[in-house]
């Protein structure tokens, strides 16, 4: 009986986040508004279970200086560091904000990031890298730095639409939020680079 | 759609103030591409991508090999 409910909360559950991704995909204003109005964690576990298995498989095709589990710590760490820094930020604006709407909102933006992460560990996989001075080497560029760039519109609109929402901000604040992190992170993003920690930036 | 639920609507709709420029000219511009942005954004995206991509690989050329090595190594 346990077992039933169990599985039933389980696909429930996982409608519910699909859902979630389809409007992310299709509809992403009217997604991450009703992600910062009507705060969930949802997603939030939904996308951690999948940097989980990311960080695993990474471990598998290309260890690092830690394990996979230590580097799922990493991540989880630096993702509530930038939801405080954003919870501090937003709360400027909008005194209303409590850090559940921070959590729901940022973590709906993580979609193209873990995507990006599984795109990148399996061109890495198929194709590794260097890449040569020749036609396959300059098509496999083209295709690859096309599909980083979508990711990367779509993330910086989600994180727009994120930060627009949970601040009720305008436009230009929204970009001098971002710069403001990206000035801040980024030294710290490096160093995990080259401290061979975790490669890609987790933003 | 009931009263009640066309309240709720129009109160998740207009939560937020319109973006304001303050200047004519990008708010104009801002208001003609924002709806394509909201719905299906990937109309947009993925031809601009791809157009912004080959234009990098048409004038960077090796160095866009190395950034790609670069990214990646970031596994």
């Amino acid at each position: 009986m346990a077992y039933n409910k169990l599985l039933v909360n389980s696909a429930v559950y996982l409608f519910f986040c699909l859902h979630r991704v389809f409007g992310l995909v299709f509809f992403p204003y009217r997604t991450m508004r009703r992600a910062v109005l009507y705060p969930s964690t949802d997603l939030f576990y939904f996308f951690s279970f999948l940097f989980f298995i990311f960080f695993i498989l990474q471990e598998k095709i290309k260890p690092l200086r830690f394990s996979g589990y230590q580097n799922f710590l990493i991540f989880l760490a630096n993702f509530f560091i930038s939801c405080l820094f954003f919870f501090f930020l937003l709360r400027v604006f909008n005194q209303d904000l409590d850090f559940k709407t921070v959590v729901s909102g940022y973590s709906a933006t993580f979609f193209p990031t873990i995507l990006f992460f599984f795109f990148n560990l399996l061109s890495f996989y198929l194709f590794p890298p260097p890449r040569s001075f020749s036609l396959p080497g300059f098509a496999f560029s083209y295709v690859y730095l096309g599909i980083v760039m979508v990711l990367v519109f779509w993330k910086i609109m989600l994180v727009y639409l994120f930060l627009r929402f949970a601040g009720r901000i305008r436009v230009m604040q929204v970009f001098f939020i971002i710069s403001l992190y990206l000035a801040v992170f980024s030294p710290f993003y490096l160093g995990l680079y080259f401290l061979k920690i975790i490669r890609l930036p987790v933003v | 759609m009931s009263k009640r639920e066309l309240k709720e609507y129009y109160k998740e709709v207009f939560f937020i103030q319109p973006n304001d420029f303050s200047l004519s000219f990008f708010d104009k511009s801002f208001h003609k591409i924002a709806p394509y942005l909201k719905k299906h954004p990937f109309i947009l995206f993925v031809p601009l991508a791809f157009l912004l991509s080959l234009f990098i690989v048409f004038f960077f050329g090796s160095m866009v090999l190395k950034l790609v090595s670069f990214l990646q190594h970031g596994v």
